[in-house]
């Protein structure tokens, strides 16, 4: 079947749902969707929709993104927008069906707002909300409006257009187009993507490999994860179109996709997509009659975060353990397998067809001098809207942080942003009007990573944060070279003496000293990168620090050995609740009578505090 | 030290076989080899590696190697129900550790251990990548977000009720910080009570995040 054909059908397909007779109800049915609930109302629509007496069609979709607003919930009725539910339980799903489905009672305080077009009385347009006003989607442009198990969704909504333009282009001037466009690498790096192309291209071999790497290990981010559950379709087309620019008219091409195993429903998602683009002939022998061969494998990771280093990823693809080569070896000459090798993350894949399809200068148009397009964030951490969204560069964190963001969470104080994960750094509060490039946050001390961007307030200590980071790269050095493997653990062990309030002055002055080791004398970004978390939390927090080490004590009530917990007698009412849920017996007291809790079994954990109703419960 | 325990392996070699040639019996494909007995076996039994060793012609040194380097395997035989905590950035700073710790103590085991009536794994995971909506519990695969400590003791009862399993006694093991006389009678009057007052007054706990 040709093309045209094809786009026809799926439109077609794709419309009537739009304008279907009866109801179709979309379930945000991505991970985090069902980790807030999604995949039980899916199990119960069924069966309520025929107590109703409805027919309607349930369609589970991707993530459009507010996250913080999940499960999510889309009813469209005959006629009527697309009308998005937000935090939807059991309960109130049985509302909606009632009210809303049969007797058209609106109710607007559950929605959230209406996808796509159309309007309805007292539901803004999702597209004001105040999350979503700021954003612009390139990567995420599909990202829950589609059924990501459809590849006609994808191509009604102008998917693979691009590819079939790229196939008539020379493969030189995708390279050209893609160069001027100026995008960078979303993984973390920022090199630019055109630049990465064109060498791949340039060196000898019979087979160059086009490598997708899916192993977002940056814990508090998952951007690709969405991307993958969400819009498939997008990352392949995209690896299609580098595949062809890169080795046609020099040599064959394959392509491997390396997700994580943490990510099972991704993995399945990409299993279906690629399924489906090899039946319309996307993929495989003879692409759209180009006389063009490709073919894409999913390899799923082993768990191990230093497998998103890119040598590291390949020699993992080879069946061996993930550890990093030396750098003046470059992928482009000598990667898999010690052939010609492209690299690049799902979001930079992603990008691709847009810039095929609209041109380099509309993306060069967006974003800042060095950073051009948008780019996908993940905030999370204490912001009231917390999700994924996708900005044009140059945003200030501000932005991000109150409009985006909607402020902190329970009105109280910001304090920093961390980005770039366990490579990056934290941002102060001062410098909150930093616009968000690849240029400025590596000036700042941090770096952009993959887009994990999490907020914290007054309630987090930055010597925890810094040893949790430090932690997180102890377990996952790969142990190859002594800066890193051995570094890293004494600067652990450091920083745990400092919460633990052992640590002493020269302790901060050690720390940056072997800091700069690290930074100088380990073999990969990962060794490289891992005292970034605590070199910006000494600069900028510094005083914290010292509070640690002299006071012995952690304002912000964290560290577990600085901080002991008890009751205001004037609050308490004696209810009980500490004493039932003290695990150690602690917490103890007569009814309806002050209760105390006895130090020497406290074993603070905390749950005192979660449970008094009445605040009774201080940390000091 | 842990004792070695002795286990029964039960290893279908036949399924071995049939993984390894369904990789086209490339050593290439160790990993996802790997992965697939340890679907099967939620471990790597010692004679499906050596299998491997001899069938894709490898040393034993790098199947050990590879099977060390991953977290993803695991040489060590799981329990049947594999509880999973999250200890991403967001989960981290929202009480993941905490909510670790209270697993601990309500299982009486520490983490990547399995509890003595081989239920329960405890483990916990970089990032599952549903941060919004941490503090992130994964319990046989089911991903549950917005957790706290204080649902730790719910959510291991709600799987025992499901799998049919007595329950084990109130508390595996106390705490260290626990003295011994305090355990006397305490744990069973707490119990008592606490599915009192949960009966009675359906108590939610205020939201407060530290």
């Amino acid at each position: 079947m040709d093309f045209k054909a094809i786009q026809e059908r799926s439109r077609k397909e794709y419309q009537d749902r739009l304008n279907s007779p009866t109801p179709v109800i979309y379930v945000g049915a991505a991970t985090c969707g069902l980790a807030a609930g999604a995949g039980e109302l899916l199990k119960m629509l069924p069966s309520e929709l025929e107590a109703l007496k409805v027919k309607a069609e349930v369609v589970p979709v991707g993530c459009i993104g507010p996250c913080c607003f999940e499960p999510l919930v889309d009813v469209q009725k005959p006629g009527k927008p697309r009308v998005s539910f937000m935090q939807v339980n059991p309960r109130k799903l049985k509302t909606i069906l009632e009210d809303y489905l049969v007797k058209d009672v609106m109710h607007p305080e559950l929605a959230l707002g209406i996808v796509g077009e159309g309007q309805l009385d007292g539901v803004p347009p999702l597209t004001e909300h105040q999350m979503f006003k700021g954003q612009m989607r390139i990567a995420l442009r599909n990202c829950g409006y589609m059924d990501p198990h459809r590849i006609e969704d994808y191509i009604a909504r102008g998917g693979y257009i691009a590819l079939e333009k790229a196939l008539k282009m020379k493969p030189e001037e995708i390279v050209d187009w893609v160069k001027k466009s100026g995008l960078r690498g979303r993984g973390g790096g920022g090199f630019g993507t055109g630049r990465k192309w064109e060498s791949v291209r340039k060196a000898e071999g019979d087979i160059r490999y086009v490598l997708c790497n899916g192993d977002e290990g940056d814990p508090g981010a998952f951007m690709d994860r969405s991307t993958m559950e969400s819009d498939p379709h997008a990352i392949i087309e995209g690896m299609i179109i580098a595949a062809y620019a890169i080795a046609w008219g020099k040599s064959r091409a394959e392509g491997y996709m390396y997700v994580r195993n943490e990510y099972p429903l991704a993995v399945k998602n990409l299993v279906l997509a690629l399924e489906q683009a090899r039946k319309m002939g996307f993929l495989g022998k003879n692409i759209m009659g180009s006389g063009f061969d490709f073919e894409i494998r999913i390899n799923r990771g082993g768990g191990a975060f230093v497998c998103g280093e890119s040598s590291a990823l390949m020699r993992s693809l080879e069946g061996k353990s993930g550890e990093p080569r030396q750098k003046y070896v470059h992928a482009s000459d000598k990667g898999l397998w010690d052939k010609p090798t492209n690299l690049n993350n799902v979001e930079t894949y992603a990008c691709v067809p847009e810039i095929v399809n609209k041109g380099w200068e509309w993306f060069s148009s967006i974003g800042t001098k060095g950073s051009k397009g948008t780019k996908v964030f993940s905030l999370v951490g204490k912001v009231s809207h917390s999700g994924l969204v996708e900005v044009p560069m140059g945003i200030t964190l501000r932005e991000m942080v109150y409009t985006i963001g909607g402020g902190i969470k329970g009105g109280k104080k910001f304090k920093a942003v961390q980005t770039g994960g366990p490579s990056g750094g934290v941002i102060p509060e001062s410098m909150i009007d930093l616009q968000v490039d690849f240029d400025e946050l590596t000036r700042v001390g941090s770096m952009m990573g993959s887009g994990g961007m999490i907020v914290m307030d007054e309630g987090d200590c930055m010597v925890d944060v810094a040893l949790y980071y430090t932690r997180f790269l102890e377990g996952e050095a790969c142990g190859k070279c002594v800066p890193c493997r051995e570094g890293v653990r004494r600067m652990r062990q450091i920083l745990s003496r400092i919460t633990e309030g052992k640590g002493k002055m020269e302790d901060l002055a050690l720390l940056e000293e072997l800091g700069r080791g690290i930074q100088i004398g380990s073999l990969c970004g990962l060794g490289q990168s891992a005292p970034a978390p605590m070199l910006s939390t000494l600069k900028y927090f510094r005083k914290e620090y010292e509070q640690h080490i002299l006071e012995k004590k952690c304002y912000a009530g964290v560290c577990a050995s600085l901080i002991s917990f008890m009751i205001d007698p004037e609050k308490c009412d004696g209810c009980h609740l500490c004493e039932v849920y003290c695990p150690t017996a602690a917490a103890r007291g007569e009814k309806k009578k002050v209760h105390k809790i006895n130090p020497e079994l406290c074993i603070k954990c905390g749950i005192c505090y979660d449970v008094c109703t009445r605040e009774a419960v201080v940390k000091k | 030290m842990e004792k070695a325990i002795k286990v029964k392996e039960d290893v279908d070699m036949a399924f071995v076989d049939e993984v390894i040639k369904r990789w086209y019996s490339d050593q290439a494909y160790l990993i996802p080899i790997m992965q697939d007995i340890q679907t099967k076996y939620s471990y790597l039994p010692r004679a499906a590696l050596l299998e491997l060793q001899e069938k894709l012609n490898l040393p034993l040194v790098r199947v050990s190697e590879v099977a060390t380097f991953y977290r993803a395997m695991s040489l060590k035989p799981k329990g049947r129900h594999q509880i999973h905590v999250c200890l991403g950035t967001a989960c981290h700073l929202k009480g993941g550790p905490r909510i670790v710790d209270e697993f601990k103590r309500n299982l009486g085991v520490e983490v990547d251990q399995t509890t003595k009536d081989n239920e329960f794994t405890l483990q916990t995971v970089n990032c599952v990548g549903a941060c919004a909506l941490a503090p992130v519990v994964i319990i046989d695969g089911n991903t549950m977000g917005r957790q706290e400590p204080v649902k730790v003791r719910q959510l291991i009862a709600k799987v025992r009720k499901a799998a049919g399993i007595e329950p084990a006694p109130a508390k595996a093991e106390p705490s260290q910080a626990e003295p011994a006389k305090a355990k006397g009678k305490k744990p069973a009057r707490v119990a008592k009570k606490a599915a009192k007052v949960a009966k009675k007054v359906s108590v939610k706990p205020k939201k407060r995040k530290r």
